[in-house]
């Protein structure tokens, strides 16, 4: 008969629980993983550009190894740092951000280096990866929004009455945004 | 009980637009939707209106047959966006391509004003498109066939340049929506077989197994086969119901897809930013 008076209860704290926004934060919880995921996918994206980029400019700028080598231990430190989607906390994407950040400003570098070897810049090869860095760098300011307005929308969830309740209890965290950082905020601008 | 689960989808779709609005509302200097929905929007009014209609159709025609939609954009001003970010932005603002497909493309055009200035175009593609469109042949469709025709101050041309090389390159990989619509009335065969079947196993159990052991329960176990058979048909008819009809094509463009002449609608496609474009 207990038994049964708790079973009751349990069903009863159901209806209970999702009028509350329990399954509302676990629904937005999830999409932020997700979309987590797409971010890591777009900064890999670009790391995997990098060899490419190196190879290339190295074949006809010698006397910028100080700037290739920045860009090869920037993206080595990049990708080395990866922050799993359960883990968001503001320290931690700091790191991640400002290891992502060293990148882009080693490569806004090594962007600008082109313009004094006229070869390199009519390279065929060297556009194409240009075009492509470009779209990498658009494509991750796409998913960084994105991801954002995820959190954002999380974030809203648990800090709301009553909602805030349910989360304390329920151990949901809040999850840390992407910061807009001073003057890098932009995709490295890469000339036609 | 289906009147309910219309009812429920109906909410939860307003739910979503209600949250799709809140969202785009970061991007309000963005051109919302436009109504009419059409796929050639020059808000310039630089594309003759012959080109104008000629391209329209076109491009109708080519979301009837492929389910690709290519939406032209003409803007005076980019407010401030980087090109790239104001194309993605329109493309997911307003669903362009179809919904779980992604195959929209947005070719933003920004007109040369002056000699101070310069002209822009980008070609933003949707989730689906980018292996069709990497972000090399983007900016290859602008540079070389699009750029030289603006240069010379001709839109129209260069406009319709670029919308054929598109087409072209997309032309080759997709499915109508006339068949997209029958690989889900194909699904939903399946499952509505499937429920038959749990169903009729079902009822063959209670009635036919060890419900009545004996002669003085016959009342209440035909009672309760009773209801289990007005259960199940009440299913087949919900079920029957939802397939049975095509409305069910979670495509705006609704049932059947020979409209001919106008557009049906944006499909609400994704956009994550690929794509490429150039400047004059």
């Amino acid at each position: 008969m207990r038994y049964l008076r708790i079973i009751l209860l349990a069903l009863a704290a159901v209806p209970f629980l999702s009028s509350c926004g329990y399954n509302t934060m676990v629904e937005q919880s999830e999409a932020v993983d997700a979309q987590w995921a797409q971010v890591e996918n777009v900064y890999q994206r670009r790391a995997d550009l990098i060899p490419n980029l190196v190879a290339t400019v190295k074949g006809y700028a010698e006397h910028e190894q100080e700037t290739l080598t920045a860009v090869i231990e920037a993206r080595a430190k990049a990708t080395s740092l990866t922050l799993d989607a359960s883990n968001l906390t503001e320290e931690n994407m700091a790191q991640f951000q400002a290891a992502q950040e060293g990148l882009s400003q080693a490569l806004q570098r090594l962007m600008l280096v082109h313009e004094q070897y006229p070869d390199l810049k009519a390279n065929e090869q060297f556009r194409d990866l240009q075009v492509q860095l470009e779209g990498t760098e658009n494509r991750i300011s796409t998913e960084r929004n994105r991801f954002n307005e995820a959190a954002r929308a999380y974030n809203t969830t648990i800090k709301k009455f009553p909602t805030n309740f349910i989360a304390s209890w329920f151990n949901f965290e809040p999850k840390a945004y992407f910061k807009a950082e001073e003057g890098a905020q932009n995709a490295p601008k890469v000339e036609f | 009980m289906y009147a309910f689960m219309k009812n429920w989808k109906r909410t939860l779709l307003l739910m979503l637009l209600v949250f799709v609005g809140g969202v785009s509302s970061l991007y309000a200097d963005i051109p919302e939707k436009p109504q009419p929905q059409r796929l050639v929007n020059d808000y310039v009014g630089i594309i003759d209106a012959t080109t104008c209609e000629r391209l329209e159709s076109r491009l109708v025609a080519f979301d009837d047959t492929t389910s690709t939609q290519i939406a032209v954009v003409v803007v005076p001003d980019l407010e401030g966006y980087n090109i790239a970010e104001y194309a993605t932005t329109i493309g997911q603002k307003w669903g362009v391509g179809q919904e779980g497909y992604d195959n929209g493309v947005v070719i933003l055009i920004k007109p040369k004003r002056d000699e101070t200035d310069y002209g822009e175009a980008f070609i933003s593609t949707g989730y689906g498109l980018e292996g069709d469109l990497p972000d090399i042949i983007c900016a290859r469709i602008v540079n070389e066939e699009m750029a030289p025709f603006f240069a010379k101050e001709d839109y129209s041309g260069g406009i319709e340049a670029g919308v054929s090389a598109v087409m072209k390159a997309v032309q080759v990989e997709h499915k109508s929506a006339a068949e997209l619509e029958a690989e889900l009335d194909e699904e939903l065969a399946f499952v509505r077989y499937l429920f038959y079947a749990i169903i009729f196993c079902i009822a063959v159990l209670l009635l036919w197994t060890n419900w009545p052991r004996s002669r003085k329960k016959v009342t209440a176990s035909s009672l309760i086969g009773d209801f289990f058979i007005a259960l199940a048909n009440s299913l087949l008819t919900i079920l029957s119901g939802s397939g049975g009809g095509s409305n069910y094509g979670s495509f705006s463009k609704g049932s059947g897809s020979f409209r001919g002449g106008s557009f049906g609608g944006f499909g609400g496609g994704s956009f994550g930013g690929g794509g490429g474009g150039g400047r004059w």
